[in-house]
């Protein structure tokens, strides 16, 4: 699974620390979806959609053979 | 973020009320306990002592902690994202999953041991790992049937 959260945090100038308080999650989970280390739940990935204002399928995509 | 502060209280009362438990102990029953005992070597006083020292410690750490919830609101909050945290959580399910795996295994490898020295220690790390197994079995039975 790769994801533009990265991108789209900073593109809206938000620090991860922003971007978890507006999920009620941890930097740390912030900073291990980034990283593609954790895979956000889709209860999370449509509170990520709805925060970037996108479809979850724009921000999160399957790799090739997932 | 009131169910935190209204459950905290409770265990507040509750681990207060633990923390008078092992001084209760050591001050009335160890001088029972001690009577009926042969041999005291100085490494049981150490251990017991050792012991008491650890609940003790982690008992007034807990109630510490809850304080701060009761008293910190922004604490408080810290600790509920905490606590719901999904990343938080599935790790939390991982290492007890791991955690199982491996004390099944660790039972097994002394049951196999004990087996060779002592049939009363044999039989009842037997009853645990059985224990163990039968109540993984039951847990798993019942998630199964509720998702």
């Amino acid at each position: 699974m790769i994801n533009k959260v990265q991108i789209l945090r900073k593109n809206r100038h938000m620090t991860q620390e922003d971007l978890a308080k507006k999920l009620g999650v941890t930097r740390q989970t912030i900073i291990s979806i980034e990283n593609g280390k954790y895979t956000a739940s889709l209860a999370l990935a449509m509170k990520m959609a709805q925060v970037f204002n996108m479809r979850v399928e724009d921000i999160f995509q399957l790799e090739g053979n997932e | 973020m009131e169910r935190l502060i209204k459950t905290t209280k409770y265990k507040l009362i509750i681990m207060l009320l633990a923390s008078v438990l092992p001084i209760i102990f050591i001050a009335f029953f160890e001088p029972l306990i001690e009577d009926r005992l042969n041999k005291i070597t100085w490494d049981m006083v150490l251990i017991r002592w050792i012991i008491f020292v650890f609940f003790e410690g982690a008992i007034i750490w807990k109630n510490i902690l809850y304080f701060r919830i009761l008293s910190n609101t922004e604490y408080a909050e810290q600790v509920l994202v905490k606590r719901k945290d999904e990343r938080l959580i599935f790790v939390k399910q991982k290492t007890f999953t791991l955690e199982y795996k491996i004390i099944l295994f660790v039972v097994s490898c002394a049951l196999v041991v004990t087996g060779f020295i002592n049939p009363y220690i044999f039989y009842t790390l037997l009853a645990v790992n059985l224990f163990i197994l039968i109540s993984a079995a039951i847990v798993k039975l019942y998630y199964n049937k509720k998702y």
